[in-house]
């Protein structure tokens, strides 16, 4: 179903009754990455899945969105349903919109789980803010001749070495540089909240490393390692996370 | 060997649905028919004409820099010329241009419109082809028009006694100026309402009411009906609110033709969800090039020989109430307790023509897409036969006693 919030056309998914949890999904993915847990974690919760601005069904941010914007448009969202949410969960990227906004006190809940969570990458966080600029500069060097013959594949090789999301971002380019560059370890530490990391051992996009930096972080937090599970772990072992989720809840 | 276009993209919500349905199957059978030079042409989201064989396949759409790769090409200009044409049957005069220092130019004998929503199946593309004096296939001008319009085609079609869902309408305007007055007439309505805005389709913006206040929803929702309104006003300025119907079961049935009518196989839609919405209708197909779903319909629906019997009697009459040409399909509500049939609306571009339909009816996607074609070329030919000019002494008489 859809909402409109602040003028945007949003799709969200709303099931079940009882204690509220709101899902956020990753970069270039789409509330249908809950699939498998949303279901059975909605015959003992309200279980709200979003898909945030610029991705599935939702129309995308009018200009070049930051962190901040996304976690605004969550508290929006949640004051537009007029819920309070229990816990929020967010993978990856969703993940990095929950840490910024409990730690800043935009969001408000009980408990958070973060599910290979992105935003404490500690060599990338660097490596992606001088990427970033790299890539703006290299943006505006391929428009001039004789580089602009090339310019295709020089913004390619450029994006390559950011990483191949950026490339992929299409539109929604400047608001990828906005959120990668924001290193979340400060946010992290503010938190006080009972917290839920739920990590694959093979993760390779958000490695396991992070998730441990997380939980020391994190001083109120719990690590789940799932063994010879990826990155969309909430994806390729769903009982298992409904139930470590549902056990975390209760 | 005729020159035919196929036109798609647009600037419509349905954007990425013309895309496939020019693809799976029009683009794919008129090639595989082997008598058509094919050229696609693709208007992007800024309203950008493009052409260029290399979209003829699929695969170019599904690469994600593919809106780059399309700002390095010349865009193409339409011209309208009168001329001899190769098709005999024609005297089109559609001709894309390629221009610069060594400019192109194909000439275009017809044009295969695949363009879902505003800017293309709402008759829009059509005016032009018929100022181009062109044959393309599918719905004319006025047709298209009228359907893409809920709200007018529901008055259209309440003129000629079809039969159809109680409701009301507003526009953004009268929303803005008087909204009392429309929840007044909203309120007569009965729950659960389905609120849509009038021109969309693909059921985007479509939202199903259960109560006023969401409060009876579980979950429940924001404010029910004024979120469900305010949905529809971010699409359009023209809303209509529908009752639902009892005991429902939703059905649909495509029917190609000019004058003679040949009907597709009634099909039942078998969405879980309160609505056959955008996601169930293109989102579930599973397999690559299903287009419109057809793992989730009941082909022929099981309703039985009598409601099957009306279906097809009363979408042959919307047909031909509307004016319908080439193709269409008519979505009904049936009332299964009741054993009464509804018309809920006109498609005058079914998503991938539904195709998949058309083969069960032992129609192969070649063969509808060459009789489409041959439809469209015996209503141009037939259109010759009207006489559109009217000489008159007007023009000399300006500045005589009369005009004084």
């Amino acid at each position: 179903m859809r909402i409109i919030i602040n003028g945007l056309a949003i799709e969200y998914d709303d099931r079940g009754s009882g204690e509220t949890i709101v899902m956020l999904h990753g970069w270039k993915d789409n509330l249908r990455t809950f699939d498998g847990i949303f279901t059975a974690l909605a015959t003992s919760f309200r279980v709200i899945r979003i898909d945030l601005p610029g991705f599935g069904g939702s129309d995308a941010p009018p200009k070049d969105w930051t962190l901040e914007d996304y976690v605004s448009f969550v508290k929006d969202f949640t004051d537009k349903l007029n819920i309070t949410p229990s816990a929020y969960a967010g993978h990856s990227f969703g993940g990095r919109i929950v840490i910024h906004g409990v730690a800043s006190k935009v969001l408000n809940a009980k408990k958070i789980i973060l599910i290979s969570s992105a935003g404490v990458a500690r060599r990338k966080t660097l490596k992606n803010s001088g990427l970033a600029v790299l890539a703006k500069f290299g943006r505006a060097a391929a428009s001039v001749p004789p580089l602009s013959f090339w310019k295709q594949s020089i913004r390619r090789k450029l994006y390559e070495s950011i990483g191949s999301d950026y490339f992929r971002a299409g539109a929604l380019s400047g608001t990828f540089l906005n959120i990668i560059k924001k290193d979340l370890a400060e946010d992290a530490k503010k938190i006080s909240l009972p917290t839920l990391l739920i990590w694959g051992s093979n993760d390779m996009a958000t490695p396991l490393e992070e998730g441990e930096r997380l939980h020391s972080l994190i001083r109120n937090s719990t690590l789940h390692v799932i063994p010879g599970a990826g990155h969309f772990v909430h994806q390729e072992r769903p009982a298992e996370i409904s139930g470590i989720i549902r056990k975390f809840l209760s | 060997m005729k020159t035919i276009a196929v036109i798609f993209g647009g600037r419509s919500v349905e954007h990425d649905v013309s895309i496939i349905t020019a693809h799976f199957p029009i683009i794919e059978a008129l090639i595989a028919a082997g008598n058509f030079d094919v050229w696609p042409v693709y208007i992007a989201k800024d309203g950008s004409w493009y052409s260029n064989k290399r979209m003829n396949d699929l695969a170019f759409f599904k690469q994600s820099d593919f809106e780059e790769l399309l700002a390095k090409d010349k865009k193409v200009q339409l011209s309208f010329d009168n001329g001899p044409s190769t098709c005999p049957a024609t005297t089109g005069g559609l001709t894309l241009v390629w221009p610069g220092i060594v400019s192109k130019s194909v000439r275009i004998d017809i044009v295969f419109p695949s363009m879902h929503g505003t800017f293309g199946e709402d008759g829009s593309l059509m005016g032009l082809l018929r100022m181009a004096n062109v044959p393309y296939v599918g719905c004319d001008m006025t047709s298209s028009a009228v359907a893409m319009d809920k709200v007018l085609c529901k008055q259209v079609l309440a003129q000629e006694g079809i039969p159809l869902a109680p409701s009301t309408w507003f526009t953004k305007k009268e929303w803005a100026d008087d909204q009392k007055s429309v929840e007044k007439r909203i309120s007569k309505l009965k729950f659960p309402l389905f609120v849509k805005p009038a021109h969309l389709g693909s059921s985007i913006g479509i939202t199903k009411v259960k109560s006023e206040s969401g409060r009876l929803q579980v979950p429940p929702q924001p404010a029910g009906l004024k979120n469900a309104l305010e949905v529809a006003l971010h699409y359009d300025d023209k809303i209509l609110v529908e009752e639902g119907i009892k005991n429902l079961i939703e059905v649909t049935l495509p029917i190609i033709g000019n004058d003679s009518l040949q009907t597709a196989l009634v099909e039942r839609p078998l969405n879980k969800g309160d609505l056959f919405d955008f996601d169930g209708k293109y989102m579930h197909g599973g397999k690559k090039g299903a287009g419109a779903n057809s793992a989730y319909s009941e082909i022929p629906a099981n309703i039985g020989e009598d409601l099957t019997a009306q279906v097809i009697e009363l979408g042959k009459k919307v047909y031909r109430v509307l004016g319908c040409s080439g193709i269409a399909r008519v979505d009904f509500l049936i009332d299964s307790v009741a054993k009464k049939v509804y018309v809920i609306e006109v498609n005058t571009l079914p998503g991938s023509l539904y195709h998949h339909n058309w083969k069960k009816a032992g129609v192969s996607n070649i063969e509808l897409v060459s009789r489409l074609v041959r439809m469209a070329e015996e209503r141009f030919d037939a259109q010759k036969g009207t006489n559109y000019a009217f000489r008159s002494e007007i023009l000399n008489k300006v500045g005589g006693p009369k005009f004084q």
